[in-house]
């Protein structure tokens, strides 16, 4: 047997000086990239943006309105949030940024909130965007109707305009994450000169000729086929939008979408809900398009009725359920592998508050078993121990397969699953107004924040009977004081904390067993650049360019 | 009796009808389960009071009976009441789609009726021939077909694999177009949905004039045409087909009474902004009025249609009289 030597004092030396090289040759690596970093992270758009071209996207059905001052969809919001604007807008990493506002202003008590509006602002009219636009959207539209910014809204005491271009809004109690909500997504600012004194449902510029203050004008909506958006020549942001025009071309069939994308009829699709997902297979494997995971945080789960069912209401058997289910095999083959697995109810994609370190439940069926024969529920007629009705909406890609492997994984410990399939306007009905199930399955959007996107899931305030609410009616006070805690505290660090905690008891409670964040996924031909990774991409299409438009020199365009 | 006196006659029949049918498809629709409001406010709780806004806003907040009667009184004024969703009036939400459905039921319609007829007069020719086989067979395979699958096939042969053809959609967006280049787009947009469409039609047409034919061929008076030296071309031409024809306007006439609904499959596939597709998203989204508005207009169609029908019979049949 060969016995290396031991190396010798040369020879270490040398592995030494090539080490520093190394460390210096990475340092010198490390520092340019830091010094590209450092340019290109002068606003959310990076690189080398170029002027012109007409992006057609895919989408899945017509906006409703394009009013978003009544309605705070998605499918709304792609179209309107880009002919108008918010305060101001997020980037990937949920840091905001100036849009209207160019600076703003939090008190120390996280009370009052002063903006400062950029002056230069013109509707697509020709008025001035003035404060008085503001104060009247948030009193009248968004602050009103926005079903998503509903608590922060309502935390809203008085709006001052003291000159302008300033905006001062007073809180009654402390609420975190206000900013969230002031984007064009749900705080999107509406001419008072074209709203006031109207029935604001009725007003006709709600489908035709809206005018907004963004970076693209309404052309045209051949409803059923196209919208159309142009370059607003005026915009207040120096050298934006980079395109001439989007088109959304909508297309309710998801193979025709697929289909439409290879073939180049449309050359994105950029929307949660308008993702060919049953395609994704196929999509993948051309050339020319890139396919991104843009994680838009969101909670697959399995959710329990808590009061309308007894053996629910048992905790040992909600976690025996728990370790039945092989979260993984479901996300591989129900989800086609587009999810990733999760075990807390505030998901990975929502990093600063996600807590890792809660309890989990692994795939164990020994113990599953077991757990069950303890709660008292033995398998008695062959392998059966009890029936449940496991409910998902009828044609969500994120339930209907993940519910026939449910199926059988949780037959596997003797639990009987019926699955029931339900159309969504009876499954609002029947799962949220009436709480007629024992288990739902599906996504649940969570957004950027847990105030907004968990709070209204499990805290007692939201057993309300309106969709998307605390639908198990799980009711904790300590949930319910930590969820206020977390609003209330000034301190990120707080915050941060109340979440974690909330996560640990809800994991030990589990009125939900998480099983995968969606992955939202995104496709666009390679020839189209720009902001394509934050989670709300379909709202900056001002942030878009084609790589074959004319050059742009750094300085002619802002990039925030 | 006049023609007039008939068809005023007619039109007075057709009236209880149309107000049974409102009425009927008013409660229909009120039965199936599902709130439109609720679905109308998205994924985000709503505060209660928006909820019961939109309520008031959509009368929604009245008792059914109170509903119906409004309903009703506004249809007499010419108002199918307001889209829930578009927050729009139904009738002009409907309108709005009118054209496209137009433009591709009305080709589809006539081309079906007119191939189809020739296919079944020319199989009925010469029965159990090959050209009769060949008829045959291609009508079966037609009429058997569903057409959203035969639409993808034909897309993945004329979009994605010969790239001819646009896979969906009225038009190309995003250009200008005039003159010759338009017309040229707007019929390559047309053709994969009026072809997954007429095919069907075309193939109940032929199938129906075959056997119709068949059976006029054995008549006495076609043996008397024959037998009095006719050609074999004024035979058929002048004796078999215009008898063979009356079953065949039938079903053509309850075609065109779906002329303004369009295709609900042929439309989602190939993204067809038509009426169909309208009348399907209206039933996702619980949009009682304007499923309400289609209901209430294909009927009166098909009223109207019917008694075109009749008056083509007439046209047709000498021995049809307006009184019986």
């Amino acid at each position: 047997m060969k016995v290396r030597p031991a190396m010798s004092e040369n020879s270490a030396k040398e592995t030494d000086r090539r080490e520093r090289r190394t460390f210096l040759f990475a340092g010198f690596v490390a520092l340019l990239l830091c010094l590209a970093h450092g340019i290109a992270s002068a606003g959310p758009v990076k690189g080398n943006p170029r002027k012109g071209g007409t992006l057609i996207l895919g989408m899945a059905a017509d906006p409703s309105t394009l009013n978003c001052g009544i309605e705070s969809s998605q499918i709304v919001a792609m179209v309107t949030s880009n002919i108008y604007n918010g305060l101001i807008h997020m980037d990937e990493e949920s840091n905001p940024h100036p849009d209207l506002a160019q600076s703003w202003d939090i008190s120390p008590d996280g009370l009052v909130y002063t903006f400062q509006l950029r002056d230069n602002v013109k509707w697509h009219d020709g008025q001035s965007l003035t404060s008085a636009d503001v104060k009247f959207s948030f009193e009248n539209l968004v602050g009103k109707y926005n079903a998503r910014g509903r608590e922060a809204y309502r935390s809203i005491k008085a709006i001052e305009t003291p000159g302008p271009t300033t905006v001062k809004i007073s809180l009654k109690k402390a609420y975190s994450p206000f900013l969230e909500v002031l984007t064009a997504h749900d705080g999107c600012i509406m001419p008072k000169h074209l709203y006031e004194g109207t029935d604001v449902f009725k007003n006709p510029r709600n489908n035709d000729q809206p005018v907004g203050s963004g970076p693209f004008k309404f052309k045209e909506w051949h409803k059923g086929s196209h919208i159309t958006l142009v370059r607003n020549e005026n915009y207040f942001k120096k050298g934006r939008p980079f395109l001439d025009s989007v088109i959304y071309r909508i297309i309710p069939n998801p193979a025709t979408r697929a289909i439409a994308f290879e073939t180049g009829e449309i050359n994105a699709i950029i929307a949660s809900n308008s993702f060919p997902y049953q395609h994704v297979d196929r999509l993948k494997k051309l050339r020319n398009a890139v396919i991104k995971d843009i994680g838009s945080p969101s909670l697959i789960g399995v959710n329990f009725n808590l009061k309308g069912n007894p053996i629910l209401a048992k905790k040992e058997v909600r976690i025996a359920i728990a370790h039945a289910i092989d979260k993984k095999f479901v996300v591989e083959k129900g989800l086609r592998g587009v999810g990733k697995v999760i075990d807390s109810v505030i998901p990975p994609g929502i990093p600063w508050a996600y807590n890792a370190d809660v309890p989990r439940y692994p795939f164990d069926l020994k113990k599953a078993n077991a757990l069950l024969d303890e709660a008292g529920y033995p398998k008695t007629t062959p392998g059966t121990r009890f029936a449940l009705k496991l409910s998902f909406e009828a044609g969500n890609d994120n339930a209907e397969r993940p519910v026939q492997i449910l199926r059988e994984q949780l037959k596997a410990v003797g639990i009987d699953i019926k699955l029931e399939r339900l159309e969504r306007s009876v499954m609002l009905e029947k799962i949220f107004q009436k709480y007629d199930f024992d288990l739902w399955f599906g996504p649940l959007t969570t957004r950027g924040h847990p105030a907004i996107g968990t709070a209204r899931l499990y805290m007692t305030s939201s057993i309300t009977g309106q969709p998307f609410t605390n639908f198990t009616r799980y009711s904790n006070p300590k949930i319910d004081q930590l969820f206020d805690q977390a609003v209330a505290a000034t301190k990120k660090a707080d915050m941060v904390k109340a979440y974690y905690e909330i996560q640990d008891i809800l994991m030990r409670d589990l009125p939900t067993i998480p099983v995968a964040d969606r992955l939202q996924l995104n496709i666009i031909k390679d020839q189209f650049q720009g902001a394509l990774t934050s989670t709300e991409t379909y709202e900056r299409m001002d942030e878009i360019w084609w790589v074959k438009g004319a050059p742009l020199k750094e300085g002619d365009f802002e990039r925030d | 009796m006049s023609i007039a006196a008939f068809v005023l006659r007619r039109l007075l029949h057709a009236l209880p009808l149309l107000v049974c049918v409102i009425v009927f498809n008013f409660f229909l629709i009120h039965l199936a389960p599902g709130d439109p409001i609720q679905a109308l406010v998205g994924e985000f709780p709503a505060p209660e009071s928006y909820i019961a806004e939109m309520r008031k806003v959509f009368g929604l907040d009245q008792p059914l009976y109170i509903q119906l009667l409004l309903y009703l009184k506004n249809i007499l004024t010419g108002d199918l009441g307001f889209s829930f969703y578009y927050r729009q009036p139904v009738l002009s939400v409907i309108l709005d789609r009118v054209p496209a459905t137009l433009q591709l039921m009305v080709p589809a319609l006539i081309f079906s009726a007119v191939i189809g007829i020739l296919l079944g007069i020319l199989s009925a020719r010469k029965p159990y021939s090959l050209a009769d086989h060949t008829i045959s067979v291609f009508a079966l395979f037609g009429y058997c077909v569903p057409a959203f699958w035969l639409g993808q096939m034909l897309m993945a042969a004329f979009a994605i694999e010969l790239g001819w053809l646009p896979s969906q959609g009225i038009k190309t967006v995003g250009v200008d177009l005039e003159g010759f280049s338009l017309l040229l787009d707007r019929t390559a947009h047309v053709a994969l949905p009026f072809a997954a469409l007429a095919v069907r039609h075309l193939a109940v047409n032929a199938r129906m004039m075959r056997s119709s034919m068949l059976e006029v061929a054995y008549e006495d008076f076609v043996t008397v045409a024959r037998a009095k030296g006719l050609d074999e071309k004024d035979v058929i031409a002048r004796h078999m087909v215009p008898n063979a024809l009356m079953p065949v306007v039938t079903i053509i006439g309850v075609d065109i009474g779906f002329l303004f609904t369009g295709s609900v499959l042929v439309e989602t596939v190939f993204g067809w902004p038509g009426i169909g597709r309208l009348m399907y998203e209206s039933i996702v989204k619980r949009d009682y009025p304007v499923l309400m508005g289609n209901f209430l207009i294909t009927t009166a169609l098909v009223v109207i249609v019917n008694l075109i029908v009749d008056l083509i019979y007439v046209w047709l049949d000498p021995r049809v009289k307006y009184n019986k």
